[in-house]
């Protein structure tokens, strides 16, 4: 099956070739193709998002559309397979989340927010929230960089008047 | 005092933490992302995580002070946080237009209390409802058709071991995608004229 390339240029200036089925994961890509303001010849720029992180974004939908496919040719696979298959997909994210820094998962949430990936902002906020999860407020501020502004009396205030989740 | 707790917090941050995944994550030191992600981004974060977790979010800083509150999903467990209190802990839960709601009930819970959860998740509009989960709920058939006829675009729900509950109508969830049930203890009779593939 051949389908159609499409050209996108991030804000650095960078031009990246893409499948129109994997550049369709961006909800304000398929949007501009549907409405027609995609010329063939032209790439489409993108203000927000710099080629290093459109790389991720371009890598990101074309692993996800192999598997879209895969989910139309074996409607009926058995459930072994299916988990099988789920599995995979798992270990390619778990892997690909793994191999940036946080501020490259930031800047990567904010470009799927500004493509409209919801799959892929799901995915990051997941792996985000997973660094959250089972750390104390201290850990967690170090982890961000977040300066503690409050004066100890005011912090101590607070948590007393959300008790119930800090016991 | 203030000061030297700074100054303890500076020289923590570069001492060597305690797995590798952490030291990496640790050289962004100043980069400040986080803090100026837009409230619907962080909002996105919290809700993978547990509500009590969320809430604890709001001694890391001025910023984060009311973050919590926005976040469209609801998932808590009564044995950490008891029903009666709902009111008054969640007192500042603002968000409108709940997305996911997740209650896990203790052993010795009564009707009574669970409808009170579902009434403040009802309370905070469960329009846009799209997951719900109900585990060890004495869950009453009304309380069931309730939630249920206000969140019309439902798509995933999970109950377990829900005692109570004999009925189960889906009648009114044209777009409930996944059905998880224990079956173990009820229902007996499920409704679901929009389920093609059990």
């Amino acid at each position: 099956m051949s389908s159609n390339m499409i050209m996108l240029k991030s804000s650095d200036g960078a031009s990246f070739e893409i499948e129109e089925a994997a550049a369709r994961k961006s909800k304000i890509i398929a949007n501009m193709i549907e409405v027609e303001c995609v010329d063939e010849d032209k790439a489409i720029p993108l203000q927000n998002v710099t080629g290093n992180i459109l790389a991720l974004v371009i890598e990101y939908c074309n692993k996800h559309i192999v598997d879209d496919d895969d989910d139309v040719a074996t409607e009926e696979a058995s459930e072994e397979e299916e988990e099988a298959k789920k599995k995979k997909v798992d270990d390619w994210e778990a892997e690909f989340m793994n191999s940036m820094s946080l501020e490259t998962m930031f800047e990567l949430l904010l470009a799927a927010n500004y493509l409209n990936i919801k799959s892929l902002i799901d995915l990051v906020c997941q792996t985000i929230a997973n660094n959250i999860k089972d750390k104390t407020p201290e850990e967690v501020r170090k982890i961000f960089s977040i300066e503690n502004d409050f004066t100890p009396e005011e912090e101590e205030e607070i948590r007393k008047e959300n008790a119930w989740a800090f016991g | 005092m203030a000061n030297r707790r700074e100054k303890r917090g500076r020289r923590q941050r570069h001492r060597n933490p305690r797995n590798h995944k952490i030291r990496r994550l640790i050289i962004m030191d100043g980069a400040d992302f986080i803090n100026s992600m837009p409230d619907e981004i962080l909002h996105h974060i919290l809700s993978f995580v547990p509500t009590k977790l969320a809430v604890r979010t709001c001694v890391l800083s001025k910023r984060w002070r009311h973050v919590w509150c926005g976040t469209p999903s609801l998932d808590v467990d009564d044995r950490t946080h008891k029903a009666g209190q709902i009111k008054q802990d969640l007192i500042s839960y603002t968000a409108t237009n709940i997305t996911s709601f997740k209650l896990r009930m203790g052993r010795d819970n009564s009707a009574a209390e669970v409808d009170t959860w579902l009434d403040f998740a009802i309370s905070r509009n469960v329009k846009k409802l799209r997951e719900l989960s109900l585990r060890y709920c004495k869950l009453r058939d009304e309380s069931m058709d309730n939630i249920l006829s206000d969140s019309p675009i439902l798509e995933s729900l999970t109950l377990c071991e829900c005692r109570l509950l004999k009925r189960l109508d889906l009648s009114k969830s044209p777009s409930l995608r996944r059905l998880k049930i224990d079956r173990t203890f009820g229902p007996i009779v499920i409704v679901a004229p929009h389920i093609y593939i059990i």
